[in-house]
């Protein structure tokens, strides 16, 4: 009984670790988001709270719980209440598989990579869920885009993950980073890198193609009518997202964390300034553009990548 | 044969006698159907845990297959009915011919 | 709490969500429980140490299929007044049968318990070619499959004894199968794709006729109209 105790505790706390420091990372992301923007387009961006701004998001986070949480008549109370807890979850629950550095890692499983597969791909549930809930036909526009959207570009990021799967003959995340001691996997597979990067940007909404978030046609897509706290989880979730899939992608393509830990951490964070660097510089896709630009483009390079690369291994191993 | 095998046998038969109260809306029954393919496969898994035989466990995994090609196939027709009578009731489904 | 009580657990969760699918009205509702069921599955495939599997049940299951049909319904106007009318014929008739049912299958099952275990074998052979029977009963009808998956994983036993091995032919139908999925919805839903194009086409913007357009043509005096 003593024995199982100490488990529920041990574990308890490595949950614990790993979650405050996702909200810290989610935190000092956003504020990283508006000064690198700021940067970019020659502004000064939040300097005010604290030193050169540092306590901006403490701040933002502290407004939105304290407003008020309103629920509309007609929405759907329990799916209402459940999607936001939903995506908050799941964006937490990927993390769990995530290796920083060889043995530190909070649940080391064989099937890694399928696991974030499969987990990721229930993510859709809380944006098409909430849409639906709301009973606003803006949200209902928005979660059906943008879970066509995440769909329909899971195939191409799936085959790449294939890909690399089978480049490195193993599905341990921790395995795949050791492979790429000698070679990083970006300089046998950089269009396989190109297509992923497109991919992880379309998997977490962001820009070019935000579309459930475009100001023009729909108000803010599926969280139009979430308020303070619901609107908070969505974020964090978001956020959460993004910071993963800029992680995901150093593992897979730059080597990951082995040794040495503070260039490790230096891939992912350079990672995610590429993704802001991309929003700050490209305009908005239409919808039709984006469907052609997943199906009729990204698939098919996919599936060429996927074949060179098995005959690839097959002729070298 | 164990009681877990039972119960998912108990869930196959009520996923049965489902089809035959729901008959007339078409995706209620691709649901149940669903439900009981994928029931199926659970079966053949766990039989091949206590044999011990691996057939089980692949058997699992092809009915997985092909219950996606047939819910898609299932649904597209409920597409392509909704779109020409604008009913989902299977006794409308005749006027879908030629 | 031991595998087994997590086991019986699971299992009344996937009774009583079985129970609101036959019983719901909203379609919307049973889907949800369609997933919830998948979870419990799953759960259950991971509590006899098969992760692959439990994952490639969540990632098709629940991350293609369910939200395939999650789209179609909420698209779809249906009419829920008709649902509930006949649900309402069969309330009784329902439990009464699927105790009696239950019932029967669990004596079948329970006096057929002590034979099964040599007939399975000459049962999957029938599904084989006559040469390779043989071959079936010599190799790996007995192979210890689950120490090998604690040995190594689960997907390299898999994939290379049984998948692209041995039964590689399933393999292949199996693809056969998807094409011919796929390629049937295609056709099916031909016609709507066609009709929508020609009415894109309708309306696209013709900038030759545009640009050839003459002022004189185009635009004439009203009174000389007249």
């Amino acid at each position: 009984m003593e024995n199982m105790l100490y488990i529920i505790i041990e574990g308890g706390l490595k949950s614990l670790i790993v979650i405050i420091g996702l909200l810290i990372g989610v935190a000092f992301a956003t504020l990283l988001e508006r000064k690198v923007m700021a940067a970019m387009q020659k502004r000064r961006g939040p300097n005010v709270v604290g030193f050169v701004g540092l306590l901006q998001p403490l701040a933002d986070g502290l407004k939105l719980v304290l407003k008020e949480t309103i629920i509309p008549i007609v929405a759907d109370k329990l799916i209402y209440a459940i999607a936001p807890i939903l995506t908050f979850t799941i964006s937490i629950v990927l993390w769990s598989v995530i290796a920083v550095g060889v043995q530190s890692v909070f649940a080391s499983i064989n099937s890694g990579v399928i696991f974030i597969l499969a987990i990721s791909s229930i993510g859709v549930y809380g944006i098409i869920l909430a849409g639906w809930a709301s009973n606003s036909k803006y949200a209902f526009l928005g979660g059906l885009r943008s879970a066509a959207q995440m769909v329909s570009y899971e195939v191409a990021l799936g085959l790449i993950i294939l890909s690399i799967i089978t480049y490195a003959g193993t599905v341990n995340l921790q395995e795949i980073m050791e492979n790429q001691e000698k070679v990083w996997f970006i300089i046998p597979l950089l269009p396989g890198f190109l297509l992923a990067f497109i991919s992880a940007l379309t998997e977490t909404n962001r820009p070019p193609f935000d579309l459930p978030e475009a100001e023009a046609e729909l108000v803010s897509g599926y969280n139009v009518e979430y308020s303070s706290t619901g609107f908070a989880l969505f974020f964090l979730g978001e956020y959460a997202n993004i910071i993963l899939m800029s992680v995901l992608l150093s593992v897979f393509f730059l080597g990951g964390i082995v040794s040495n830990k503070i260039l490790g951490a230096m891939k992912g964070v350079g990672m995610l300034c590429s993704f802001i660097w991309v929003r700050a510089t490209l305009p908005r896709y239409r919808y039709d553009q984006l469907m052609y630009l997943g199906w009729k483009s990204l698939l098919p390079f996919a599936l060429l990548i996927y074949i060179g690369v098995i005959s690839m291994v097959l002729i070298i191993k | 044969m164990n009681l877990i095998d039972l119960i998912l046998i108990a869930i196959y038969v009520i996923g049965i006698s489902g089809l035959i109260f729901n008959k007339n809306n078409i995706i209620n029954i691709l649901i149940i159907s669903e439900l009981n393919l994928g029931t199926l496969g659970m079966l053949f898994v766990l039989a091949s845990v206590e044999l011990n035989d691996i057939l089980g466990e692949l058997s699992g995994l092809y009915i997985l297959t092909f219950t996606a090609a047939e819910s898609a196939i299932g649904l597209a027709i409920v597409v392509i009915l909704y779109s020409k009578t604008g009913i989902i009731n299977i006794r409308h489904l005749n006027k879908l011919k030629g | 709490m031991s595998t087994l009580g997590l086991l019986i657990m699971l299992l009344g969760i996937i009774i009583m969500c079985t129970l609101v699918i036959l019983r719901s009205v909203n379609p919307i509702y049973s889907i949800l429980n369609l997933i919830v069921i998948y979870g419990c599955y799953a759960s259950i495939l991971l509590t006899v140490e098969m992760e692959f599997l439990a994952c490639i049940y969540i990632l098709v299951n629940v991350g293609a299929i369910a939200v395939l049909f999650l789209f179609i319904v909420m698209m779809i106007n249906i009419n829920i007044v008709e649902i509930q009318e006949t649900m309402k014929k069969y309330n009784i008739y329902m439990i009464v049968g699927i105790i009696g049912v239950v019932g029967l299958l669990g004596i079948l099952i329970t006096n057929y318990q002590i034979r099964i275990k040599e007939e399975v074998i000459a049962d999957f052979s029938m599904f084989l070619i006559n040469s390779e029977v043989v071959q079936l009963q010599a190799t790996p009808s007995y192979l210890d499959f689950y120490s090998l998956f604690v040995e190594t994983t689960d997907i390299r036993t898999m994939g290379s004894n049984v998948i692209y091995g041995s039964y590689s032919i399933w393999f292949i139908m199996a693809c056969i199968i998807l094409l011919i999925g796929m390629v049937g919805v295609i056709y099916i839903t031909e016609d709507l794709i066609i009709e929508k194009r020609t009415l894109n086409e309708r309306r696209r913007q013709d900038i030759n006729s545009q640009v050839l357009r003459e002022y004189k043509i185009t635009i004439r005096n009203y009174r000389e109209s007249k």
